[in-house]
């Protein structure tokens, strides 16, 4: 296509019958149009493309298509002519993210499709696609022509097509189809109702299968046609052949995310398919800028920056958390920060009102550094490059379609709007041609035979509705009315001063002489002529208070014009004072800054410097904005030493940590040069703590209970880095832990093992190499979570059932691997290649092995079952969670090998468990089970050294041991015990300081560290929020300071629907 | 324990009632209520914290028919007074908790079993008392680890009923009451809009204890209710009070039912609020939420005590000025909003001691009432102190409640209502090993005991099968 263009511009360039609009199928009504559309738009200054700019220019558009730009136009006399003096001319801009509601596909349709709801990448976006007339002019009026569609729903949703903006069901709107396809992690209701999947993980772990099918559907199918006498046939399934293009990077995916962690989770996702991505983004990305950048994928970025919080006191500020405050701040520049990183991308509307505000906002992206030329090129060149049509679009260049966008302004500039666009050369007015600005003095003679008279009229105020003064006899006459319709003007006055009883009513027209001429009409006169004659300007006495309009020039003489088009500013060949009485207006830059939408009101020099601010992470209070103190060796001296390893115990000893790794636990350490110490006297030290089952720090759901086997789910696809529980639990001494699955389901999702390293990413949260865990769950909870499913009982409603999934989903994965077996030695053309299950995969894994099952259980006889089953399936339990009666069978689960983490003193919550005890884990200890304590909650987390303590009170566990069912044990039962839960010479530098007995009530946690890096430290802590209250404060200072300066609200100036949100 | 008793026979019997626990299971766990003191008792030995006064070591305390007679030390034990030796333990008082629904509720997923909550908004003549359970499993667990009395209180509405305080031993609800009509629950509308709690507060805030079928859609962001709707129901509440108060005013206490001339049940239910016999108990967290119910109360003239007390510290000198005593708690909580210091629950009560705000803890619970001295322990840790900490759970409610001149400290006079430790109650290893209410020797078996003892024999004997 590339190639062609030349010829094909020349092409055109001689001949009239090429049309870029495609002939249409429809019998042509009436008379058939056939005079050549040639236009010459002259005297505007033509932004080429973005740093390129033509001053009194001419474009020359045949058929559609540019043919010429220059000084030095040759204009065919059969050209029209517009004169766009004082105009600036960009190429059409086009919006990459404009989303189009499809209907939910219909239960029977599934035929031939893929059997989730959610996944319909066939879907044909250009299938009845309409921009409805009004939307289509919303967007014209911001300066777009094109827009890109796709589906607002589902997880693959279908195809993404490029449009010109005609509006309507026009069947030439299309101008490429499957340009992508898009997607998202779509959960929970909308396209497809409620079903599978209703977590962010399981949408990924959906996403992930999905990608899989496709590439075994094409391998089997080119097996079947391969070997069609010998092979079953494979299914058919139309939506896993629409993926082709995406599994042959002919078209990218293009991703919806709500938040960065959702970007980043899907990148990872795609880790291990080649595939190429485009991010619809959510105007976060700032907060995570150099992983976001890592990914090298463009981005579409909005602009709706985020309202002004309000503060006040009545409405209780202290509700307002330093992160809106930030985000607030700081998000206008995510354009700026990402163009600094590196990171392409394009700019959409999207999340905004209406397409009116896209100019204030992206204003304001410019006041807070962007500059203006990215800006256009985000919304001209970077997406024409993207979508691949360069060639025709994004440029104001001969041979390129005839997409246009003319301002009366700058673009983006305040005060500025789009006054019409060209679509393959078609011109689309924005507003209704101005009316002449009639304000003024004005002489209005009634020519009545017997009595003329002579009355003084001013006009003035506003342009669009001036105000009426009028005198005679030199009196000025109360109660006068003034209207006009176009060049219609009408006077209504009181007929007394001119001796009239009831009303003297004027009606005239303007003339192109500029006079007015018509009939006044009273009790007494019929259709007496009159003429008014313009006398001159309003008297300076006589202006009042200004309007919105006028007071911006004023603002704008104070400052010297500063230059927003690089290469371009302010040498627009834009004259002053033009006629038309619009060209004061239109004659400098305005200098103004800020009063974008609604969301900056407050002028960008209040964020001076704002742009080079390191971003806490996660924003917000309590976010780093360094790396944790890392000292390249920490020696703590005198301290007891809870060393939970065979050392017990140690007084008055030393811990020295070097390099991130535990090297001695003695007495008499030296410190070596650059050894950060501390005077442990009084103070005691533990391993880090661990829990074993946290639901803490998952976003988007923490039960993919829509079907009772989802073991392909992964809870690392949706660590929450951001939650501030992180924060708030390494201020309790711990380190690290289990994430799990909820326990809606019999077979729940892959555990994430995290230390809690606060201010990095998910990814760097996750321990590497930790041994793959499961969540599954038995009782109450798996039988009632069906309960309130709204299709119906869903399997199991007894812990007979429970049993049952259990085993049956077991046979499955024996079966699975057999398959798989068979395939390693089978000869090709007798069996079609197996469909990697990412839930059987996972099943297999435990059949193996190689994955430890945590199970959510109570009572004694679901415990022993599903020690029964494992032991038929040959395997090993590896540990149930909350297990309250575990003390009831505790001797089977040493058998067995299992260990168990329960609750300290939990019951009675429910009726399973009734007998709950706070003996239990002491019990099962006695008995030989390895026990550990967790939390299951944000808050009990808080406190894990507390909950080691009951097992001494409730069961006389001697202190060493207790602590070690918040250490050693549950790092047992992760398989981590070689690298943490207890301080001895080679694990990992994960440990706490305390202020006293760790068991003891009256103990705070004083430090916190992990690998040899401090992540919490109750000083540093105090710093925090007092660095937190300053930021605060001044970013609330910020607003109220520009709310209570006296500043007006500020107007918004475009249609009146600029603001975003 | 090493308790040299001249009543042997007593031994004898407590000796056989624990045999007893073992061998027959089919029994009910709920022990058996305790018999009235049938003489003096004297502790010697230990170190007495009387709490309002500096502990006593090696002290005696004697009591008499319910009663404290004598604390101190080198007292006269006088002839036939049983003695209990008691050296190198301590006695406390019964530990007091504020914030219960003990009795009203025994497993709280199963509403049948659930009685703290009536329909309707406006429930002011429901009464806890007399649908507390005395056989609620629950009520030893609490006793178990310290704790004689509690404030039980029914919740959800907008005025939800009248609390009781109970004594945690008793063969009926009339011997569980220490005080019938304790005040009247009132939750105060929140002025935080859903919006706001999602934006700030915890969007996985703790609550259930094992994710069962959580809502697994994200959370949204909802809309602010009006503020006009919250008005509304504070007028709700207003207006109850203002007709109450026509009401008793009109028609004087001490009407019988012969008298014909049906009362108004909901109006008679706030008459010893209104008539300043009781106070009001207003569940109230937020700042503004706090200082609203509080101007309210004091306008109608009602005595406010303020329950849960979240943001009590933000507004620690006006309750202190206005003499609002606040029932605060949990202390182990999260901090509501996301950008509140981690440790701004453990913190509160220090801040309030400061501000010189009367105040007691609660754990606001009611199967782990037993927490309540590590809720104490916890605010000690952060700020409070011990001695502020043990008072917070003993005397501090006592007095709250108007109970003092009988619970919350060992002090001549006072009702008999003590406990015996191997040491600091706030500690989570100390074990409490005996505990008298009013004079009488409770049992400090639970079906937690139970079930222990039972299950222990099951491993023992695996034990001794393996060693063959």
């Amino acid at each position: 296509m590339t190639r062609g263009i030349h010829l094909f511009a020349l092409f055109v360039a001689t001949c009239w019958t090429v049309q870029d609009l495609p002939a249409q199928t429809e019998p042509r009504k009436g008379i058939e149009r056939r005079v050549p559309e040639v236009h010459a738009i002259i005297g505007a200054a033509v932004i080429t493309e973005p740093g390129e700019i033509i001053q009194s220019a001419t474009i020359l558009i045949e058929d559609g298509i540019i043919t010429d730009v220059g000084t030095d136009v040759q204009i065919p006399a059969h050209a029209r002519v517009w004169d766009r003096s004082d105009h600036v001319i960009t190429a059409g801009f086009i919006d990459m993210d404009y989303r189009v509601e499809i209907k939910t596909p219909e239960e029977n349709s599934q035929a031939g499709r893929n059997w989730n709801s959610k996944v319909h990448p066939e879907h044909d976006t250009a299938e009845g696609f309409v921009i409805d007339s009004d939307t289509a002019s919303r967007f014209r009026k911001a300066g777009f022509t094109n827009v890109l569609a796709s589906p607002e729903q589902g997880i693959f949703s279908g195809s993404v097509i490029f449009t010109r903006l005609i509006g309507g069901s026009d069947r030439r709107a299309l101008i490429e189809d499957d340009v992508a396809i898009s997607g998202g992690l779509q959960a929970g209701r909308g396209w497809g109702g409620g079903g599978y999947p209703s977590s962010r993980m399981g949408a990924i772990a959906l996403f992930r299968q999905t990608l899989i099918d496709a590439n075994w559907y094409r391998e089997a199918w080119n097996s079947y046609r391969a070997h069609p006498d010998h092979l079953q046939r494979p299914e058919s399934n139309i939506s896993l052949e629409a993926l082709f293009p995406v599994i042959d990077r002919k078209v990218p995916l293009a991703l919806r995310t709500r938040d960065v962690l959702e970007m980043l989770a899907i990148d990872k996702a795609l880790e291990e398919f080649q595939v190429d991505t485009w991010y619809y983004g959510n105007g976060q990305e700032y907060m995570w800028l150099d992983e976001v950048a890592s990914i090298g994928s463009p981005i579409i970025l909005p602009v709706n920056f985020p309202e002004t919080p309000t503060v006040d006191g009545a409405s209780g500020d202290a509700g307002v958390t330093l992160g809106t405050l930030e985000k607030w701040a700081h998000a206008p520049e995510n354009p700026e920060r990402l163009r600094r990183a590196g990171v392409p991308f394009t700019l959409t509307t999207r999340g905004l009102d209406s397409p009116s505000s896209f100019a204030g906002n992206v204003r304001n992206a410019i006041e807070r550094g962007l500059p203006s030329d990215f800006a256009l090129a985000a919304v001209t060149t970077e997406p024409a490059r993207l979508l691949g049509v360069e060639d025709r679009f994004g440029r104001v260049a001969v041979g390129k379609t005839a997409m246009l966008a003319v301002f009366d302004g700058s673009p983006f500039e305040k005060g500025k709007n789009c006054v019409e666009v060209w679509i393959d050369g078609i011109r689309h007015q924005n507003r209704p041609d101005p009316d002449s600005d009639i304000r003024g003095t004005w002489q209005l003679t009634v020519n009545q035979p017997d009595k003329p008279f002579e009355i003084n009229v001013v006009l003035s105020g506003s342009e669009k509705s001036p105000r009426l003064t009028v005198n005679f006899n030199d009196e000025t006459i109360q109660r006068s009315r003034f209207n006009r319709q176009g060049n219609e003007i009408g006077i209504t006055l009181p007929g007394e001063p001119f001796g009239d009883d009831g009303f003297v009513r004027f009606g005239g027209t303007i003339g192109s002489d500029g006079q007015i001429r018509g009939t006044v009409t009273s009790p007494s006169l019929i259709a007496a002529p009159f003429v008014a004659i313009r006398t001159g300007d309003v008297p300076e006495n006589q202006q009042e208070a200004a309007t919105d309009e006028q007071d911006d020039d004023a603002e704008a003489s104070d400052e010297p014009p500063r230059a927003a088009w690089r290469g371009g500013g302010g040498r627009r060949g834009v004259r002053p004072g033009a006629p038309g009485g619009r060209g004061n207006r239109a004659a400098a830059f305005s200098g103004r800054r800020g009063g974008g939408g609604k969301g900056n009101s407050i002028s960008a020099d209040k964020f001076e410097g704002f742009i080079d601010r390191e971003i806490a992470r996660p924003m917000g209070a309590f976010g780093s904005v360094s790396q944790p103190f890392s000292p390249p060796s920490v020696l703590i001296t005198d301290a007891t030493i809870w060393t939970c390893g065979p050392g017990g115990i140690l007084e008055q000893a030393d811990l020295l940590v070097m390099a991130g790794k535990v090297v001695e636990v003695g007495k008499n350490l030296t410190a070596t040069k650059g050894t950060h110490v501390i005077d442990g006297s009084g103070l005691h030290v533990t391993p880090g703590l661990i829990d074993p089952h946290s639901h803490t720090a998952i976003r988007g759901g923490v039960n993919e209970g829509t079907q009772s086997v989802t073991a392909e789910v992964r809870i690392g696809d949706s660590v929450d880095s951001e939650d501030i529980n992180i924060y708030r639990q390494l201020a309790g001494g711990v380190t690290a832990a289990q994430l799990l699955h909820g326990s809606a389901n019999p077979i729940g999702g892959q555990s994430a093992i995290v230390k809690w390293r606060w201010g990095f990413t998910p990814e760097q949260m996750k321990i590497k190499n930790a041994p793959p865990m499961i969540k599954f769950a038995l009782g109450e909870n798996v039988k009632r979570s069906s309960r309130s499913s709204s299709s119906g009982a869903r399997y199991p409603q007894s812990r007979m059932g429970v049993e049952q999934i259990i085993r049956d989903a077991f046979h499955a994965a024996n079966q699975y691997r057999e398959m798989w077996n068979r395939w390693d030695s089978a000869d090709r053309s007798t069996m079609l290649p197996p469909r990697r299950d990412l839930e059987l995969d996972t099943l297999v894994e435990i059949l193996d092995g190689t994955r430890l099952v945590h199970c959510h259980s109570y009572r004694q006889d679901e415990i022993l079952m599903l020690i029964r089953v494992a032991e038929d399936f040959d395997f090993t339990i590896g540990t149930f969670q909350h297990i309250l009666e575990g003390y009831k069978v505790a001797p089977e689960m040493a058998r067995h090998g299992v260990s168990g983490s329960t609750f300290s003193d939990w019951w009675a919550y429910k009726f399973e468990v009734y007998d709950a005890i706070p003996y239990n884990g002491a019990l099962m200890r006695k008995a030989g089970v390895n026990v550990s304590f967790n939390s299951d909650s944000s808050e009990l987390a808080r406190r894990l050294n507390l909950e080691a303590a009951k097992a001494v009170k409730y069961g006389d566990v001697p202190p060493a041991e207790a602590l070690k069912f918040v250490t050693l044990n549950p790092a047992y039962q992760l398989r981590l015990d070689d690298r943490i839960g207890s301080l001895e010479p080679g694990k990992d530098g994960d440990f706490v300081i305390w202020s006293g007995d760790p068991l003891s009530g009256y103990t705070m946690c004083l430090q916190t560290w992990i690998d040899g890096q401090r992540f919490f430290d109750r000083n540093e802590d105090r710093m925090m929020r007092e660095r937190d209250k300053e930021r605060r404060e001044s970013l609330i200072s910020i607003i109220l300071d520009s709310q209570l300066s006296g500043a007006r609200e500020p107007k918004s100036e475009e249609s009146g629907e600029e603001g975003s949100r | 324990m090493n308790f040299s008793t001249c009543n042997k026979t007593l031994t004898l019997i407590l000796m056989l009632s624990s045999i007893a626990t073992v061998t027959s299971m089919a029994l009910s766990s709920d022990p058996v209520p305790a018999p009235e003191q049938s003489g003096p008792i004297a502790i010697v030995g230990a170190t007495i914290h009387p709490v309002d006064r500096a502990p006593i070591e090696d002290g005696i305390i004697i009591f008499d028919r319910g009663q404290i007679t004598h604390v101190g030390f080198k007292i006269q034990i006088p002839a036939g007074c049983e003695v209990i030796d008691a050296s190198g333990k301590h006695v406390y008082p019964g530990l007091i908790a504020s914030a219960t629904s003990l009795g009203l509720i025994e497993i709280s997923s199963i509403q049948a079993t659930n009685d703290q909550r009536e329909a309707g908004n406006l429930n002011p003549n429901a009464r806890a008392v007399s649908s507390v359970n005395p056989d609620s499993e629950h009520i030893p667990v609490a006793r178990a680890n310290g704790i004689a009395l509690a404030a039980t209180r029914p919740s959800g509405g907008l005025i939800s009923g009248q609390s009781a305080l109970l004594r945690l031993d008793g063969w009926s609800w009339e011997d569980l009451a220490v005080t019938q009509n304790l005040g009247v629950e009132i939750q105060w509308p929140s002025m935080e809009g859903r919006r706001r709690f999602f934006e700030d507060e915890d969007a996985h805030a703790e609550g259930h204890h094992d994710h069962a079928g959580t809502p697994t859609v994200e959370p949204r962001a909802e809309d602010n209710p009006r503020d006009a709707s919250r008005r509304a129901r504070v007028d709700e509440i207003r207006d109850l009070f203002v007709q109450a108060k026509i009401y008793c005013k009109s028609r004087p206490a001490g009407w019988k039912v012969s008298d014909g001339n049906a009362p108004d049940l909901l109006l008679e239910g706030l008459r010893a609020a209104v008539d300043r016999t009781c106070p009001v108990f207003i569940h109230a967290e937020g700042a503004r939420e706090i200082r609203a119910a509080v101007e309210w109360a004091l306008g109608a003239e009602l005595r406010p005590v303020i329950v849960g007390g979240r943001d009590a510290p933000q507004v620690a000198s006006f309750l202190a000025e206005r003499n609002v005593p606040v029932i605060y708690g949990p202390v182990h909580r999260l901090p509501a909003k996301r950008d509140a210091a981690y440790d701004e629950p453990f913190t509160a009560p220090a801040a309030l001691a400061r501000a010189g705000v009367e105040f007691c803890i609660g754990s606001f619970d009611t199967s782990n009432v037993r927490n309540l001295p590590y809720h104490a322990a916890t605010a000690a840790a952060y700020g409070l102190g011990a001695d502020k900490a043990l008072e917070a759970i003993t005397l501090a409610p006592a007095r709250i409640f108007g109970v003092a001149d009988r619970y919350g400290s060992l002090t001549r006079g006072k009702s008999a209502t003590m406990i015996i430790t191997n040491g600091d109650p706030l500690e989570i290893p100390t074990q409490v090993e005996a505990m008298w209410i009013d004079g009488r020797r409770v049992d400090l078996t639970s079906r937690h005991t139970k079930l222990r003892d039972k299950y222990a024999e099951k491993i023992r004997r695996q034990a001794e099968r393996r060693a063959f």
